[in-house]
């Protein structure tokens, strides 16, 4: 009875990873190499055009500007994120779970519609000007909504959770007598934090990096509502190919190539964290 | 070999949430000596390491390290330093970095961490281990990694929180003559937390008896072992045969009792009195049974009933019933000079006494 379950259930998993997950995949990566026709999704015609395409100049500056607003998008967050992860998992436990359940509360809400709301914060006659205004601290309402700083702050406001998660889920394991013994060999703090806290969080680190650098590539509708109709994201790039452009090839090669980018950062992750698993293994 | 008072404990208590932990313990701990801290767990013993590491501190009292109030001296100030329960090694670093950790720390030239490190490993016999991971290593050779960071440092006490109770019997044996041989070799005092007491009577200079935060008894192996205060300390070290017994006459020298309808006339050593009920104790290596073929007479002895035969090796331990249901616990060592029959059948009926003057007699506690 179990086993059935068990078979079943993993089954079921399965079968939908590889319907929607796996042949998805592989329907785009038959299409990158596709022909691109306007009158047809594409044709039956091998090429390397979609892949050399994206090789010109305007592509590349697209994503060598998306590579950069992620970098500091993940930066940011980690700057952010780490003081946060490190405090909660130094809390007495209940405080913990209260802090964990603080955190996953936005999720509650399609991040759609917390960009919205982002939006009227953010705007000309928004919440965060009429305060500054009222204030006196600025004259004239800051123009932030419509720029990259307001596609940043929507990025990393939902992007944070997934950078603190993983850094806390390894602290919360910390050994405490490491520090300790650091304390008892004459170490001082930021010799502690350097060289024990840091490297053995590293897997958490680069766990919440991956988690953060990859979808501010690609969260396209965040860039759309508060970055204006500018294709700042490659995200927004693969988006406007489909729909705009109507070139499913050139579309399909751009995701592919993003998803070849995206399966060399998880494997590093996965070679590390193996890592991090054997380290934790002696403790 | 101990010298002088290089760290006092003066008054110290300490509680949590309100639970009183370490309750008025004053204790000295000398230049060069092996102090073990033994009790059964709870009693405090780690929280007062830790205070003399400095990782936590006293409600109130005072710890005076090398004459220094330890109040103004944080844990990296401290010459003391700690053989973590779980070792503590640092995971990513290897044992080269491990040991050499605290010499960093303090600054020392790469040449004499070279130095220092290769020398403290080969003391621990680690040389060839240096670019190891910790879980590279056994147990027993972590353990050593451990010892030889904290070592290296040089510290006045080696703080060793119950260092060999993860280790199997075999390996925990070795370790025990290892680390007797290292403190002897450097020269340091060690503080070294147990709740064997086995281990502390074969390790230490002197054993400090703790029990629910109270420092219960202090002395060497031998004098705890054959004077224990009271029935807990004779208790928790080594087995002992207890009869409650009444003075039924007493004056400055002598008591006099009856155990098993035997009367016996024993040394007054605690001022009893008349009328007092006590604890009469006996070692089961000092309780001595006879084949009725083997003594002339059975005077001073009592009837027994052999009721399990236990061989050890070196020793058979006996469980013997009295006449009254009560049992004892005898153990009896192969001792080939003079003969004596130790082949015993369950069921066989034997005679009992014990050296007189040899009994431990402690106050009555309810």
């Amino acid at each position: 009875m179990k086993h059935k379950f068990q078979y079943f259930s993993i089954g079921l998993i399965s079968s939908w990873l590889g319907i929607f997950g796996l042949a998805s995949f592989l329907i785009m990566v038959v299409m990158s190499f596709l022909e691109h026709d306007p009158d047809h999704i594409a044709l039956w015609h091998f090429t390397l055009e979609n892949y050399k395409d994206l090789f010109n100049p305007i592509f590349l500056q697209i994503f060598l500007k998306s590579f950069y607003i992620s970098f500091l998008v993940t930066a940011t967050c980690l700057i952010l994120g780490y003081p946060f992860a490190y405090i909660m998992s130094r809390l007495p436990e209940k405080l913990q779970s209260f802090n964990l359940l603080l955190l996953l509360l936005p999720f509650w809400t399609s991040s759609v519609v917390r960009s919205y709301a982002m939006m009227s914060l953010l705007k000309a006659k928004g919440l965060i000007n009429m305060i500054l205004l009222s204030m006196g601290i600025i004259h004239t309402p800051l123009q932030i909504l419509f720029t990259n700083v307001a596609v940043a702050i929507g990025l990393i406001y939902n992007l944070l959770p997934f950078m603190i998660l993983p850094i806390y889920a390894n602290l919360e394991r910390f050994d405490i007598s490491l520090i300790e013994a650091a304390k008892d060999l004459g170490a001082k703090y930021h010799t502690i934090f350097c060289k024990v806290i840091i490297p053995l969080s590293m897997p958490g680190i680069l766990g919440g990096c991956t988690l953060v650098f990859l979808p501010a590539m690609t969260l396209f509708y965040i860039s759309d509502l508060l970055g204006g109709a500018k294709a700042l994201l490659l995200g927004n790039l693969i988006e406007d190919q489909f729909l705009m452009a109507n070139n499913w090839p050139r579309g399909a090669a751009t995701s592919v190539l993003l998803t070849l980018i995206m399966g060399i950062g998880l494997l590093i992750y996965w070679f590390k964290s193996n890592k991090g698993t054997r380290y934790e293994s002696v403790l | 070999m101990t010298g002088k008072n290089i760290i006092e404990l003066r008054g110290i208590f300490k509680s949590y949430n309100g639970q009183q932990i370490l309750n008025d313990i004053n204790l000295n701990i000398k230049d060069g000596e092996f102090l073990t801290l033994l009790g059964p767990s709870g009693c405090g013993k780690t929280t007062l390491l830790r205070l003399l590491a400095g990782f936590e501190s006293p409600i109130s009292g005072q710890i005076l390290i090398e004459g220094k109030d330890a109040k103004e001296l944080s844990p990296q100030e401290r010459h003391i330093n700690t053989v973590f329960q779980s070792y503590a090694l640092f995971p990513h670093m290897n044992v080269f970095d491990n040991v050499a950790f605290g010499l960093r720390c303090d600054g020392v030239t790469e040449d004499a961490i070279q130095t220092r490190v290769t020398e403290m490993l080969r003391m621990v016999r680690l040389s060839g281990y240096e670019k190891r991971k910790p879980h590279e290593l056994s147990g027993g050779q972590q353990q050593r990694v451990a010892i030889a960071r904290a070592v290296v440092k040089e510290p006045i006490v080696l703080l060793l929180d119950e260092p060999l109770s993860s280790l199997d019997y075999r390996l925990r044996k070795n370790m025990q003559i290892e680390l007797k041989q290292l403190q002897r070799k450097l020269g340091i005092a060690f503080v070294f937390v147990t709740h064997d007491q086995e281990e502390a009577l074969s390790m230490s200079d002197t054993i400090v008896v703790m029990q629910q935060g109270h420092v219960v008894q202090q002395g060497t192996p031998r004098d705890i072992y054959e004077n224990p205060k009271n029935l807990s300390v004779a208790t928790f070290i080594g087995e002992s045969n207890i009869f409650d017994v009444l003075i039924e006459k007493a004056d400055e020298k002598m008591i006099q009792v009856t155990v098993q309808g035997i009367s016996y006339t024993l040394e007054n050593r605690e001022d009893f009195h008349q009328g007092d009920k006590i604890h009469l104790l006996i070692r089961p290596e000092d309780t001595r049974v006879y084949h009725r073929s083997e003594i002339e007479t059975t005077e001073g002895m009592f009837p027994a009933v052999v009721s399990e035969v236990i061989y050890k090796g070196t020793t058979v331990d006996l469980i013997i019933k009295l006449p009254d249901g009560k049992l004892l616990s005898v153990t009896e060592f192969f001792d080939e000079d003079n003969g004596e029959d130790v082949t015993y059948t369950i069921g066989e009926s034997v005679w009992v006494n014990w050296p007189i003057g040899w009994e431990v007699v402690l106050p009555y506690e309810a």
